[in-house]
């Protein structure tokens, strides 16, 4: 069978329609937390339930400040506080994504590297649901 | 598509030196936002010394005579004013008189191989019953940092022979991603850590310094 593996050279993020440009590696993260409901009826295993969601995207770019739609809209967002909505992680450009509203938690810039070009690292927490779709 | 990366050869650090005389403002025009709310001075015109108040004047549809005006914000290091009402598209603003923080007087933290950047916000957790499972949060509060790492060179004048003097000092300073290109962040804050490497068989000495930021940073694109 031949292998349907998608390259990792085809994802990036989203802010709606526009991509954050020149990004080196991402990653989504989704969690879920469980709630411990062993008791004596458990017949000796751990039982549990489902708990509260969150999910969290962790990437890096390299760092270009004329990136309007990309960079410079992210940083006003943390500097401000505000959210930043139709956040999307995607897989491929038309393809399967996930998106969601996210606080921007942290934005790292190396700005001295002798062997690498300027890089920005953001993590962006998401808040409320994540919504994945086919396209 | 080519690539837009940047090397770090265009990079720079730069701070402020305490020991400089600000620079006396007057008659500084101010050009104001879309919204009529925000007025800031041109690059060159900012960073206003926090120990001299400003006195901010308003010409109402741009004619007659200067009135001073109490402004609801003033954000000394973006050279900024703010009015939470919007003013005429027509009004003028100036600084009538304050100081300023000059860059000519900024000196260059040299012999840097490595520096990072950081800025953090906090969020605050606000799940409840209403939020079908998924975590909710607010923006809490923001800081930043600064961490980079230099070869030590003690005869730099004002710079490692003259850090201890300005060790814990509340300044400025100023991180360029493109220093020809002016493309940085602005901020005030004080340098927390000085670690020196001083002996290593297969190492020049070197320091790693810390910049732990006070209030906002401000990046001037």
């Amino acid at each position: 069978m031949t292998t349907q593996a998608v390259s990792g050279l085809s994802g990036g993020l989203y802010i709606g329609a526009k991509k954050v440009a020149e990004i080196t590696n991402g990653k989504l993260v989704v969690n879920g937390k469980t709630m411990d409901c062993t008791s004596g009826d458990s017949a000796g295993w751990d039982e549990c339930i489902m708990g509260r969601r969150n999910w969290q995207i962790n990437a890096d770019f390299n760092l270009i400040v004329g990136d309007t739609n990309g960079f410079l809209a992210l940083q006003a967002a943390l500097l401000a506080g505000n959210s930043v909505a139709s956040v999307k992680m995607r897989s491929t450009a038309a393809g399967y994504n996930w998106s969601g509203t996210v606080l921007i938690t942290q934005e790292q810039l190396t700005l001295f590297d002798l062997n690498n070009p300027q890089k920005v690292s953001w993590t962006l927490q998401g808040t409320s649901a994540i919504t994945p779709a086919a396209s | 598509m080519t690539t837009n990366a940047k090397s770090s050869f265009s990079a720079a650090l730069y701070r402020d030196d305490p020991g400089a005389a600000s620079v006396a403002i007057s008659n500084l025009a101010l050009t104001g936002d879309a919204l009529y709310q925000t007025y800031q001075a041109a690059a060159g015109n900012r960073y206003w010394d926090e120990s001299v108040a400003v006195v901010v004047q308003k010409k109402i549809h741009g004619g007659g005579s200067w009135v001073t005006v109490t402004p609801d914000a003033i954000n000394y290091l973006r050279g900024s004013v703010y009015f939470a009402t919007p003013l005429n598209n027509d009004d003028t603003i100036q600084i009538l008189s304050g100081s300023r923080r000059s860059e000519a007087n900024f000196v260059k933290i040299m012999n840097i191989y490595k520096g990072q950047l950081k800025i953090d916000r906090k969020t605050i957790d606000i799940t409840s019953g209403e939020s079908a499972g998924w975590d909710e949060a607010m923006a809490g509060q923001g800081s930043f940092e600064y961490t980079s790492s230099h070869y030590f060179y003690y005869a730099l004048a004002n710079e490692d022979a003259g850090f201890f003097a300005i060790f814990g000092v509340s300044l400025i300073a100023k991180f360029y991603s493109d220093y020809t290109g002016t493309k940085s962040w602005i901020g005030k804050g004080q340098f927390t850590q000085e670690s020196l490497e001083l002996m290593s068989l297969n190492n020049a000495q070197s320091k790693a310094i810390t910049f732990n930021g006070t209030k906002d940073i401000f990046p001037e694109m």
